[in-house]
């Protein structure tokens, strides 16, 4: 069964339609990826998914279940955790602290007992802490660790970001143009980063992206979006092949 | 700077990262627990006042140097601690009892707040926290309930086993005891989920949400513990001037724990400390000072005024990290000697991306 | 009659707020003291200098506008691009200090001001109203009438507007975006300097006046707070507003209508009444 289906996706302002009808399905374990020229409506598709948009038509569900049901705040909770295209990090926390909010989801302490600190909560506060460390190993942020988020350079900050959503143990990764303003040595560890969540952490990515090289590396089947639809769908290959894609890219 | 060298989380855990801290910290309460045998009455109580600002500036610190919410009526909340605890010892209730009444009531009316808050920018939410202020200081000032009917109303002076707690040497103890245990609590929780959701709040609501953080409850809640301990604060101020009028948690009050907040540095709680000493330091020197400028120079509050003014104008332009962050770079400079950097502070303009949508 | 002048001044005061939040995104808490800094100084050149009313009114538009100008050129310019929060902050510090020196400089007690229209009254079609009043509308009038030929007609106008929507593209059209920002400040200092000139035969000199300004905030809250049309039809509701709470209800209560007002319409709308398209792309 498809870890998420989408189907008929609308979404409209005013005269615009950013979302048009849009459908398809995420398996589990796949790396799937939506590209398309700019305004095609791809962040928005995230933007819906992650519930901080509502559509005006379709359904999607995750894991069987309606997730247009749920609230924003409940979508960590599905198991569906997001990268942001222009980076919404905490600027004045550490990178340890921005680690450890993706926790937050996973947190069970009542607020009372965190204000007296009780030892369940140290207990929980250790926990926590182990599970950031497998990330910050991960994606090799160990020097950052206490460094307050604001001076670091653009590169650790999308590594920062991709670590916070990561925390969370997600099923579901929503990447939003992860590749933008990387070099290419960043843009290599970021493909090998996306091979090994997926092989070792058995998390299911959907992204958008605008680097076609890392598209064709990583992905396992494309969707292409212009102007709000769905114009291709298949692997990279396929699609690249693709009269309507390459009229879509080239043409008028 | 010291280095640590980690070998458990619980390093990072702790309240205080290096061991010897615990000596100074400890020598600090131990001077502060001996104080007022040494010295005379006078600035015994002139302390016992800077405990019970700094109860309000942690209060407020909570909200707006961590959560991000700016309060611009925070002295509505010290308001009604204050007459709650007035009229709950004049009913006969226990001295501690009444204390916790005081807090409780005033976190009530913060949750009261709290709840339009989430639906209100920030910008219009300090809007309408004046607007609360302003309105909750009319109530108790007309609605003769309230007031009991008194244009002043007094406030009795408990005493627990013979020892008067609403004044003297009592009263210091029971402030440094309330501030102590503010200050605890709110440390405890920033370094637990919670306060770090307050923070989350205040950099990125966005963000926070998509992980999990339920905006109205954390305002709700930020809104509610800023407020209860505002009321404690209030229910000590209540002591302190022993007779209360509407009109001594006026605008001014509620720009003075401000100030502390600014001062001291937004998103500290040593900030929010430093800036209540700043500021207890500040009246008497102002005072002292009127007696050197020439008669012109008259109307208290016009002075006071305008130095509270400039003083908050300066620190933005030129302290915007406040007098913690002034203590973090000497602190700094010392332990770095001679190899301290003045660009080890300097923080990257983290530029403010407009809130309006293009 | 004296609701909708008392209405006119809190839209006034909304007005210069509303420009400069417009153009530079930063709230002026300092509004209603410049409000009074206005009548003040106004007193200063008719009474002990004794110039004509002509004439001190022009100084004192002068005066405000330079002071304004300087307050951001000296004051605001250096945290531009910082959080609201210093934005706020800066102000509300202003507001005092210039609240604080107005009272050492002039003395805390209450004066009037001698106007053309000071304490007399006319008869409008069989109702008496104040001639104080009468200035304030027919003030309010032409300053809006000059502001709307200002902003679409001259150069500067456009200019300003553009700052105010995309501060990057008039930049880029090299429109020199600070010098804009003190030239807004400018402008709202001047018209919250006639706003206290019109008030003050209708009230009084005095300190407290900055109060008005927290009207004026309910004001260009309730107008949403990108729109002037919006400060100025939410001044007048809660100039109206008060006037019949201070007949119908209790006099006592007058005082608070307008907080009252402001925060139920908050309430119930958030953006304000006529909407304020606020909100992050993400």
């Amino acid at each position: 069964m498809s870890l998420l289906r989408v189907d008929d996706l609308s979404l409209w302002f005013g005269g615009v339609r950013a979302v048009d009808g849009v459908s398809f399905d995420v398996e589990p374990g796949e790396v799937f990826t939506i590209i398309g020229p700019n305004g095609a409506g791809k962040t928005t598709v995230i933007n819906l998914l992650s519930r901080l948009l509502s559509p005006r038509a379709g359904r999607v569900s995750f894991d069987g279940q309606n997730l247009l049901s749920v609230p924003p705040h409940g979508v960590i909770g599905r198991g569906i955790a997001r990268t942001f295209q222009n980076l919404e990090l905490f600027e004045h926390a550490t990178v340890m602290q921005n680690l450890l909010l993706g926790r937050h989801t996973h947190r069970a302490t009542g607020f009372v007992s965190e204000m007296l600190f009780l030892p369940h909560v140290r207990a929980a506060e250790r926990a926590h802490r182990e599970k950031v460390e497998a990330v910050i190993d991960f994606l090799d942020l160990h020097r950052h660790r206490d460094s307050m988020v604001a001076g670091l350079p653009y590169g650790v900050r999308k590594n920062v970001e991709l670590g916070r959503a990561l925390a969370s143990e997600p099923r579901l990764l929503l990447l939003d143009e992860p590749a933008a303003g990387l070099n290419p040595e960043e843009t290599e560890d970021l493909a090998f980063w996306i091979e090994d969540m997926v092989a070792d952490l058995g998390v299911t990515i959907l992204m958008v992206e605008h680097d076609l090289a890392l598209v064709n590396e990583v992905s396992d089947r494309v969707l292409v979006m212009n102007q709000g639809q769905a114009i291709a769908r298949g692997t990279p290959a396929e699609v690249q092949r693709d009269p309507a894609v390459i009229e879509a890219y080239l043409g008028a | 700077m010291r280095y640590v060298f980690k070998t458990s989380h619980d390093q990072d855990i702790d309240l205080l990262r290096h061991k010897q801290d615990w000596g100074w910290y400890a020598a600090l309460a131990a001077l502060l627990l001996a104080l007022p045998l040494a010295i005379p009455a006078y600035h015994v109580s002139e302390l016992a006042f800077v405990f019970v600002l700094a109860i309000g500036s942690v209060g407020l610190m909570l909200l707006t140097g961590f959560t991000g919410l700016i309060s611009l009526g925070h002295a509505a909340f010290l308001l009604i601690g204050a007459y709650v605890e007035a009229h709950a010892l004049r009913a006969g209730i226990p001295f501690p009892v009444s204390l916790a009444l005081a807090g409780l009531a005033a976190g009530a009316i913060g949750i009261l707040l709290g709840l339009p808050a989430l639906r209100l920018s920030g910008l219009y939410l300090a809007i309408a926290t004046l607007a609360f202020s302003a309105i909750v200081e009319h109530l108790f000032a007309h609605w003769k309930f309230l007031s009991a009917g008194e244009a002043f109303l007094s406030v009795p002076n408990p005493a627990i086993g013979g020892v008067r707690l609403g004044s003297g040497i009592g009263y210091y103890y029971v402030a440094l005891a309330v501030l102590a245990g503010s200050i605890l609590l709110s440390l405890n929780l920033l370094r637990a989920p919670l306060g770090r959701a307050f923070i989350a709040l205040r950099d990125s609501p966005i963000a926070a949400v998509t992980l999990g953080v339920p905006l109205a409850r954390t305002k709700a809640t930020a809104f509610a513990l800023s407020a209860a301990i505002g009321g404690l604060a209030g229910a000590l101020y209540a002591h302190k001037i022993s007779s209360l009028t509407a009109d001594s948690f006026d605008v001014l009050l509620s720009l003075k724990l401000l100030m502390m907040v600014v001062v001291g540095g937004l998103g500290s709680i040593k900030g929010a400390v430093l800036g209540a000493v700043f500021l207890g330091l500040l009246d008497p020197a102002i005072a002292h000072a009127k007696d050197y400028l020439p008669p012109r120079i008259a109307g208290q509050s016009g002075l006071q005024l305008a130095v509270y003014g400039l003083i908050l104008v300066f620190f933005v332009l030129f302290e915007p990290q406040g007098l913690a962050g002034r203590w973090a770079k000497i602190k700094a400079y010392f332990q770095g000697f001679p190899i301290y950097r003045r660009a080890m502070f300097k923080r990257t303009k983290a530029y403010m991306s407009s809130e309006r949508m293009r | 009659m004296n609701g909708l002048a008392v209405g006119a001044i809190y839209g006034l005061t909304a007005l210069g707020f509303v420009l400069i939040y417009k153009a530079t995104e930063v709230v002026n808490f300092a509004q209603g003291d410049l409000l009074t800094l206005g009548a003040f100084i106004g007193w200063t050149f008719i009474v002990p200098l004794g110039l004509p009313y002509a004439l001190a009114f022009i100084l004192t538009v002068v005066a405000m506008a330079a002071i304004g100008a300087g307050l951001d050129r000296f004051v605001m310019r250096p945290i531009i691009g910082q959080p609201h929060f210093a934005g706020i902050m800066l102000t509300i510090g202003l507001a005092f200090a210039i609240r604080g020196i107005a009272s050492l400089i002039w003395g805390p007690q209450e004066r009037g001001l001698p106007t053309p229209f000071t304490q007399k009254t006319s008869n409008l079609g069989g109702v008496l109203v104040q001639d104080a009043a009468l200035a304030i509308a027919a003030g309010t009038v032409v300053l809006c009438i000059v502001l709307y030929f200002f902003f679409r007609h001259t150069r500067l106008g456009v200019a300003m507007q553009a700052t105010s929507q995309n501060q990057l593209a008039a930049y880029l059209q090299a429109i020199p975006v600070k010098s804009v920002f003190t030239l807004t400040w400018a402008i709202a200092a001047a018209v919250s300097g006639i706003a206290g000139l019109l008030i003050a035969p209708l009230l009084a000199v005095e300190l407290n006046l900055w109060i008005i300004v927290l009207k004026g905030f309910g004001a260009a809250v309730l107008g949403g707070f990108g729109s002037i049309p919006g400060a100025l039809l939410g001044g007048a509701l809660i100039g109206v507003a008060e006037q019949l709470v201070g007949v119908y209800v209790d006099s006592g209560a007058k005082g608070i209508t307008a907080y009252v007002v402001l925060l139920v319409v908050l309430l119930a709308f958030p953006r304000g009444l006529l909407g304020d398209p606020e909100g992050k792309r993400v």
